[in-house]
């Protein structure tokens, strides 16, 4: 196991609290140092992720181990480490908090306070995906919060300071059965040679004992709990379909660039959650459940995309679609290795639907955010022949909008297709509804395509200004990479090929164990 | 007759060590030097009387802190057995000062401002600390009565202190008249225990040998229960709180919210942990419910309220309900995590009183939530520490509120009964509850426009003293909990 004895995870985290600290000390009028400070401090972390990204080896576990103990008296640890799934995470991460960053340098409305909390925001995010203690996980994601409730809260639309409320209600709300949850593994982490309680929230160790059958994971009943409590808690965040009510409330109330990490990273956690933790430490609740995320990804990939089709609003839109998408995800995830060990199909197809979602739902809540200032409405009916007058931005919008309705050659097909031919594998009915939803999407996207950029051009409209030149800088990197990986999936499958074949390898054990323990 | 006179007096040994009650000689010491001191002072050299307050109480917790690193595992009885002084105690009582330390520094200042004549008012604050270390202390039932009474006394008149306010006097009437129900009880309590054991000592467990009647000592432990679940302000004998915190002056309600709070909690540990453990199958039914009622009512009733300082006194409700947790658990881990718990409650409390304590003190302000409107736009630093102190209230990491709640749910759960997991499942619940109201200060803070300009707020030497120690204190149990292992290592019983 390769690891650095420069402490590079740890660096990549927290660089931005510099940043940060540098910030508190500069005036608010200083607008144009506040954006380069934050811009570098935001910088640094992307720099960092593209030379672990570099560095990486697909076959050696988890790497870049940091390990130290931080309170010894209940056997907790600052723990960080990076696999394959954690790995394409935290540069997506990275490069969305950085685009972001620029793409937010509009704001003058306490600009400062802006970038300090979008900074904290970053630390928590990127450390969510590096942490392999399930404490020191539940503290990233619980700090991710409060910037997040400031930034909608603040800077949001007239709803904003209900949509901040609402949103942090109903994560924490989640959260706090991931800690009941938490406290149950703590008790019941059993040494495999001694049997005796050895206190830990060590993520590889609690997935090693899953898969050979130690201490609670012999146990149904409370496997089943604890798998419930976890699920809820990353439903949440997902959002899976009867959770997702928050979602619609905090995109079109957030300003543009919190939308992008919003859905881009936060969305993501829920299911990076599923699989870093309830799948290799629960794998007999996830076998048991699997059916069960099944019919919820395919209903929130249905109900997703007939609540976009109805919708008035271009970012209500984009943020329904996020619901349908991130349902591809939980169907990808559910089929996760019904057909022997090697069979990953499907839980690639979801890793390629996080990082894709990503990129391209990013993308579009940019392009959206890059209207609505100029037009300062996001009525679809308000608009009509703009390609006329602003045939970049048109074509922009189109490529992202084809890339997310699956168009063949961009990075969407493949996350589709992968889930697809997972999927039908497992559920050929429910795999079928599915695939009805690409025909919504294609319905709501082309529609929307349609009576915003084609038809009678609305001269009210007729000093609308084209895309600049730093709103372009910001999506350009989203489509090169959306392109590559639509022609290229091996730029991505590599990472995670060996990761997923070892998570896939873990449940089976597990399951078996559990299976043939209990009957 | 006679005979058993003469062994009780040949057995009876008083046994005093005056090193380890350095403690209570210096608070109690100083008490009384403040009061005699106080009328020989005028104009400037009474700020001598403040001085010498927070001096004698640092020199107390250092004089515990030696106490602590020369006599490890110290376990001594005085006085006869009526007086326990060990590890755990100790450490009770090095809560209690930092919560008397951090009401010093705020209060200075804000006497002023509010025009009350400073004199009594130190030296109430040290006999009300007697009083609460007495109680940590107890090793006799009527010693714990004892120091409960000279702790409600000088809270009675602490709550009354400003005594051309309606709201005090009304606040000072109802805590004494309800205080001294109370003490009645407790009272009766102990002499139903006494009546059915035979002692009132609560050094070791009562046998089940010595129970002359169950039912006498069910009926004294409950009445316990009622005189200390009112010091604790446990629901349903909660109804004084909202009124006396509100009524008072709010730097009293910030030392009435920690120091006796954690006191009444150490008689609560010491009564019930270790001298009523053959009642525990009794015992943590009726606390289990209490527990459950107070921390639900506490939330939903500070969930309506309109001033921030109501707010507190009923979310401190719901806190007890937290500890209460630990009693229901009843292991030695518990005692641990109540105390630890008790620690966090105390800076982060207090912090965000003097917060409080700072936004009143300006001109023709008071504490409703509209007074904080803009505050966080006029004052950044001030309103990211209000925010901290509110989400550590809230039970949020990496803050001590959440080290704190940890550790309770986590001694709840290790005990592995189904009952106290849907305990915690409760809390837990309830702790979300909590957010949105600790959440709406902030929300007020930053997010709300003020009416008029920010009025300046004022910037005292004891008030940014108090603000570091509890900030520090609410970061770094939540951070980095190891170098309070001491803490954490020691347990009752």
């Amino acid at each position: 196991m390769e690891s650095f004895s420069f402490p590079i995870l740890t660096l990549m985290i927290f660089i931005p609290i510099i940043g940060m600290l540098i910030l508190a000390f500069l005036k608010q009028s200083q607008l144009q140092a506040i954006r380069t400070v934050s811009a570098v401090f935001s910088g640094i972390p992307l720099v960092l992720a593209v030379v672990l990204l570099a560095n990486y080896d697909p076959g050696g576990g988890f790497q870049y181990i940091e390990k130290v103990s931080w309170i010894p008296s209940l056997n907790i640890h600052y723990f960080l480490g990076a696999d394959g799934i954690s790995m394409p995470m935290l540069v997506l991460t990275a490069l969305l908090s950085f685009i972001s960053i620029i793409a937010s340098f509009g704001i003058v409305h306490r600009a400062k306070e802006y970038f300090i909390f979008f900074l904290l925001l970053q630390v928590g995010m990127m450390g969510v995906f590096a942490a392999l203690d399930f404490f020191l996980f539940y503290i990233f994601w619980e700090i991710m919060l409060v910037p997040m409730y400031f930034l909608i809260g603040i800077w949001g639309g007239p709803r904003k300071i209900y949509a901040a409320i609402k949103f942090f209600l109903y994560t924490l709300f989640g959260s706090i059965f991931m800690l009941v949850g938490i406290l149950v593994l703590y008790f019941f982490a059993v040494d495999p040679s001694t049997g005796a309680n050895i206190y830990t929230l060590d993520l590889t160790i609690l997935a090693q004992m899953a898969q050979n059958g130690d201490g609670l994971f012999l146990r149904e009943g409370l496997q089943l709990m604890v798998w419930m409590f976890f699920f809820i808690a990353f439903a949440i965040k997902v959002p899976v379909w009867p959770f997702h009510t928050w979602l619609p409330d905090a995109h079109v109330e957030a300003p543009t660039a919190v939308s992008v990490i919003l859905a881009g990273v936060l969305l993501k956690m829920g299911t990076y959650g599923l699989l870093r933790i309830s799948f290799p430490i629960l794998p007999y609740g996830t076998d048991y459940f699997s059916n069960f995320m099944a019919v919820l990804g395919v209903i929130g990939i249905i109900y997703g995309a007939l609540v976009s089709m109805a919708q008035k609003d271009l970012k209500k839109l984009v943020a329904y679609s996020s619901v349908s998408h991130m349902g591809y995800c939980l169907l990808g995830m559910s089929v996760f290795s019904h057909f022997g060990k090697e069979f990953i199909v499907g839980i690639s197809g979801c890793m390629f639907q996080m990082i894709s979602h990503g990129l391209i739902t990013g993308a579009l809540f940019l392009l959206v955010g890059v209207i609505y200032d100029r037009a300062h409405t996001r009525e679809i009916a308000a608009f009509g022949g703009l390609w006329t007058k602003v045939p970049v931005y048109g074509s922009l919008m189109t490529f992202f909008c084809m890339a997310s309705l699956g168009l063949p050659g961009l990075s969407g097909f493949i996350s589709e297709f992968l889930i697809f031919v997972g999927g039908f594998a497992r559920y050929k009915i429910l795999t079928g509804i599915a695939v009805l939803g690409v025909v919504l999407t294609a319905g709501y996207f082309l529609r929307m395509i349609q009576k915003v950029f084609l038809g009678q051009f609305n001269i009210k409209w007729s000093d609308l200004t084209e895309i600049n030149f730093r709103e372009i800088f910001t999506v350009t990197p989203l489509a090169i990479l959306t392109l590559l990986i639509g022609i290229y999936p091996r730029a991505l499958s590599y990472m995670m090929d060996d990761t997923l074949i070892d998570l896939s390898n873990r449940i089976i054990d597990g399951v078996n164990i559990v299976k043939g323990i209990i009957g | 007759m006679q005979e058993s006179v003469k062994t009780i007096l040949e057995n009876f040994s008083l046994n005093i060590d005056l090193v380890t009650l350095m403690p209570e000689i210096i608070i109690c010491g100083m008490a009384l030097l403040t009061m005699i001191l106080e009328p020989f002072l005028k104009g400037d050299s009474r700020k001598v009387v403040m001085h010498l307050t927070w001096l004698s109480i640092v020199a107390a917790l250092i004089s515990i802190y030696s106490i602590w690193t020369s006599q490890p595992n110290l376990q001594s009885l005085q006085f006869a057995d009526a007086y326990r002084i060990d590890s755990y105690s100790l450490l009770f009582k090095a809560v209690f000062l930092i919560g008397s330390l951090l009401t010093v520094f705020i209060s200075s200042n804000f006497l002023k401002f509010k025009n009350v004549p400073d004199g009594e008012f130190y030296s109430l604050i040290l006999f009300a600390t007697f009083g609460m270390m007495n109680m940590a202390s107890a090793g006799d039932l009527i010693v714990l009565f004892i120091g409960l009474e000279i702790m409600s006394l000088c809270l009675y008149v602490l709550a009354g202190i400003l005594r051309r306010s309606v709201y005090a006097n009304e606040a000072s009437l109802k805590y004494f008249l309800m205080g001294a129900f109370a003490s009645g009880f407790l009272m009766f309590g102990i002499a139903f225990i006494y009546g059915a054991t035979g002692t009132t000592s609560i050094v070791d467990v009562i046998q089940s040998s010595e129970i002359l009647s169950n039912t006498y000592l069910i009926i004294g432990a409950a009445m316990v229960m009622i005189g200390l679940g009112f010091k604790v302000g446990a629901v349903p004998f909660h109804m004084w709180i909202p009124d006396v915190y509100t009524g008072s002056i709010t730097n009293v309600t910030a030392f009435m919210s920690a120091g006796p709070k954690a006191a009444a909690f150490a008689a609560f540990f010491q009564v019930f942990i270790v001298a009523l453990r053959p009642l525990q199958s009794e015992i943590e039914v009726v606390l289990w419910i209490l527990s459950a009622l107070t921390m639900t009512l506490g939330n939903i009733l500070a969930i309506t309220q309109n001033d921030v300082k109501r707010m507190l006194a009923y979310s401190s409700i719901s806190h007890a309900g937290y500890v209460l947790i630990a009693l229901v658990a009843f292991t030695p881990a518990a005692t641990t995590a109540g105390l630890y718990y008790l620690l966090c409650y105390t800076v982060m409390n207090i912090g965000a009183f003097t917060v409080l304590i700072m936004v009143e003190a300006r001109e023709n302000s008071d504490t409703n939530f509209s007074s904080f409107a803009g505050m966080g736009r006029r004052y950044p630093f001030l309103g990211i520490l209000l925010t901290i102190f509110m989400i550590s209230l809230a039970g949020f990491p990496p803050t001590a509120g959440f080290m704190g709640k940890f550790l309770v749910f986590k001694s709840a759960i290790d005990t592995g009964s189904t009952s106290l997991i849907v305990l915690v499942v409760l809390a837990v619940v309830n702790s979300l509850v909590s957010v949105y109201y600790y959440l709406r200060v902030v929300v007020v803070m930053f997010m709300v426009e003020p009416e008029l300009e920010y009025r300046p707020i004022n910037f005292a030497t004891g008030i940014i003293a108090a603000l570091v120690i509890s900030m520090g204190g609410t970061l770094l149990l939540g951070i980095y909990p190891q170098i309070f292992a001491f803490f954490l290592n020691t347990a009752l019983i």
